[in-house]
């Protein structure tokens, strides 16, 4: 993430407020403008890598926006934020130019995410793994390396792990895990994502013996990976 | 059963129709003799006009009498009749040999022939008579009288033969004609309330559209035709009302709650890690990811009110899906007893997002229902007419109400005042109207010792082997 453009085109300033600080502690670079008209003119004079823009704005609303700007051939990656749900919508932001489509609310951390994935996407640097420092995880076989060891996670451990890696330090309660990797947004009263964690530290354990484990759990709140750990 | 209104207006025409007819009856009863009375003082007229000028003379006055033929039409009713002349000699048992009362009433003199005659009704020896009353052209009185009781006979006689006729060649045809006439006044009857009943039964119960336009076919109709229009575009502008309230609620809710988590998850990340601040920070977190999930379910169920629920239809193997349920199930709740029965291969045209939200709630709520050490069992089969999906889960204690009102909105099956499980009440009236989507049905069954069983069953033939995809 460190130095991606990202041009906020949001007029409702406590989200960007909140929205720009997540990214910019991420280490992107945000430029925030709050109505569509001058979101266009930055959008057309300065080179961002790209967009997040809301569709309902003052001046010009986002699809107008994005249609401008796909007619004048800028290409950058956009992605919709809106409290605009409907299939409807979504469809006429994907028509109209849209990467991607974030109804909100919304984790800025799913932001992050999505970013990261649009912008390694239109950078061509489509990797089957995801790496931080030692950890590495092969998307393709499920295979974890840490710490000189490796070891094949189950579709599950995988899908969590991988949630985890998204944004390293990040905490995720067991609500968005269950969400991101089971999907399901009720709680079933488990502890179903505990059991999960268990496992996979179980796994990496396993073979190295170490009793350290690159994820760490946060009392009361959630899991993250322990960065301190992979140093 | 309520009666049928076919039944009831055909009985009461058959009812007024009889009465008509034994109405009729008595008319003839009422009209007959008098008619006939009328008929026998003109006669009486005639014969006195022909044969009054041999009044002075009491033998050719007989003479004429009996000669005449209008007398011979007579002589059936009064087998003895009786001229009486002033002064003349009476024979003993002659009816004449009876003074008349001077208080006789006498109708009004009516002009017969060059005579003027009075009539009155006289009993005499407990016989009626009509006595004519007249005077010749030489001054002489007559009174001429013709028994009442023969004439009754006749009367009756008469009848007699007139309700032969009627019960043998007249009543038939009358009834034949009374059940045509009550066919056809029935159908005539029937036909603007069949019309408007096809067209309220075209009415689409989530939109209040009707198919075919209501129109009163005649004035008689307006009134109600009118009413339930009014009250149809009434229902549509609240319904409408309300379901983009809850749209724009739902809507406008985006935005604080996007502020409120954006923050919280902003300051979670500032607070030392396991602190009791992060843990509370969590808990607000939480409550806001609730609220998210309701306002989320609202804007579902406004959409399926208004028919935009838009479900995006793939061929999905749900025996597949169903088993990735029951092993998630597994390592959700390791406590409940977990069995299943899936049938392999069932293939399904559906929205498989929309679907494992409804497996979801009905798996949710077997979670929260159930009782302790209790037991949740999958169940798919297909059969000839489609697939039956089921779970099954002892329960604790329900309303008597539930199988009704398990899929209204905001309905909660336990107590309002001891609630101990999480929930608006929402999910299962989703579930209802996600399957609604898919025209499938689903049912909910609680059997005498407590056991509850949702059942999704769907009438779709299933796919040919080439067509199945796994999920």
């Amino acid at each position: 993430m460190n130095g991606i453009k990202v041009l906020l085109i949001e007029d409702e300033l406590k989200i960007a407020d909140f929205v720009t600080k997540g990214l910019m502690a991420a280490g992107a670079q945000v430029t925030h403008v709050t109505d569509g008209a001058t979101g266009l003119k930055v959008a057309l004079e300065d080179s961002h890598d790209i967009l997040v823009l809301d569709i309902m704005l003052p001046a010009m609303n986002g699809i107008e926006l994005m249609r401008d700007l796909r007619e004048s051939g800028n290409s950058r990656p956009i992605i919709i934020l809106s409290a605009k749900v409907d299939l409807e919508d979504r469809l006429e932001s994907f028509q109209k130019g849209a990467n991607d489509y974030l109804p909100k609310p919304f984790y800025v951390e799913e932001l992050i995410a999505r970013i990261k994935a649009l912008t390694r996407r239109t950078s061509s640097d489509s990797s089957d793994e995801i790496v931080y420092k030692n950890l590495k995880l092969d998307l393709v076989s499920r295979r974890v390396d840490w710490q000189g060891s490796s070891t094949i996670l189950s579709p599950r451990e995988f899908s969590l792990l991988g949630y985890l890696m998204r944004s390293p330090g990040n905490i995720y309660s067991r609500q968005q895990i269950l969400k991101h990797v089971w999907a399901i947004d009720f709680d079933p009263e488990t502890n179903v994502v505990d059991v999960c964690v268990l496992r996979i530290k179980r796994k990496l354990n396993r073979k190295n013996g170490s009793p350290a484990s690159p994820i760490e759990s946060v009392r009361g709140v959630g899991y993250r990976l322990a960065i301190e750990e992979l140093e | 059963m309520k009666p049928s209104f076919k039944v009831v207006l055909f009985i009461n025409i058959l009812i007024a129709s009889a009465i008509i007819i034994f109405v009729n009856r008595i008319a003839i009863q009422i009209f007959l003799p008098l008619q006939i009375k009328q008929e026998l003082k003109t006669e009486l007229i005639n014969y006195i006009g022909e044969c009054g000028k041999f009044l002075p003379d009491r033998e050719d006055f007989l003479i004429c009498i009996q000669a005449s033929e209008k007398i011979s039409l007579i002589k059936g009713f009064t087998g003895r009749y009786v001229i009486c002349l002033e002064k003349n000699t009476l024979k003993q048992n002659d009816a004449c040999g009876y003074s008349l009362s001077p208080s006789v009433k006498w109708d009004g003199i009516q002009s017969a022939a060059e005579k003027e005659i009075q009539y009155a009704e006289i009993k005499i020896d407990k016989t009626q008579w009509i006595a004519g009353n007249f005077y010749g052209s030489t001054h002489e009185r007559a009174v001429v009288l013709l028994s009442l009781d023969d004439m009754s006979l006749e009367i009756s006689r008469m009848l007699r033969a007139y309700r032969d006729r009627n019960t043998i060649y007249v009543l038939p045809v009358i009834f034949l004609l009374i059940l045509l006439m009550t066919w056809h006044v029935f159908n005539v009857a029937m036909r603007p309330i069949r019309q408007i009943d096809k067209s309220i039964t075209t009415l689409d119960l989530k939109t209040f559209e009707i198919k075919t336009a209501l129109v009163a076919p005649y004035r008689e109709f307006l009134n109600i035709v009118n009413s339930f229009e009014g009250l149809r575009l009434r229902l549509i502008q609240s319904f409408e009302k309300a379901r983009r309230f809850t749209a724009d609620a739902s809507h406008e809710l985006r935005t604080p709650l996007t502020i409120l988590r954006g923050n919280a998850e902003a300051l979670i990340k500032d607070l030392p890690n396991g602190s009791n601040e992060q843990i509370r920070v969590q808990m607000v977190i939480s409550e806001i990811d609730r609220l998210v999930t309701i306002t989320q379910k609202l804007l579902w169920l406004s959409r399926a009110d208004a028919n935009k629920l838009h479900p995006v239809f793939q061929k999905i193997n749900l025996s597949d899906l169903m088993g990735q349920w029951v092993l998630d199930a597994q390592s959700f709740n390791p406590n409940l007893k977990l069995t299943s029965e899936i049938q392999p291969k069932i293939m399904w045209m559906c929205d498989p997002d929309l679907i494992h939200q409804l497996i979801g709630n009905l798996y949710d709520n077997a979670v929260k229902y159930n009782v302790a050490k209790g037991w949740i069992h999958f169940r798919l089969k297909q059969n000839d007419n489609g697939f039956h999906f089921s779970i099954e889960n002892p329960s604790s204690p329900l309303p008597a109400n539930f199988e009704k009102q398990a899929f209204d909105r905001f309905y909660r099956a336990d107590d309002a005042h001891s609630r101990s499980i999480d929930g608006l009440g929402l999910g299962l009236s989703l579930c209802q109207e996600i399957a609604n989507v898919h025209e499938a049905q689903l049912r909910v069954k609680v059997s005498d010792d407590g056991i509850v069983t949702f059942t999704l069953s769907d009438s779709l033939p299933p796919p040919k082997d080439d067509e199945i995809i796994t999920f």
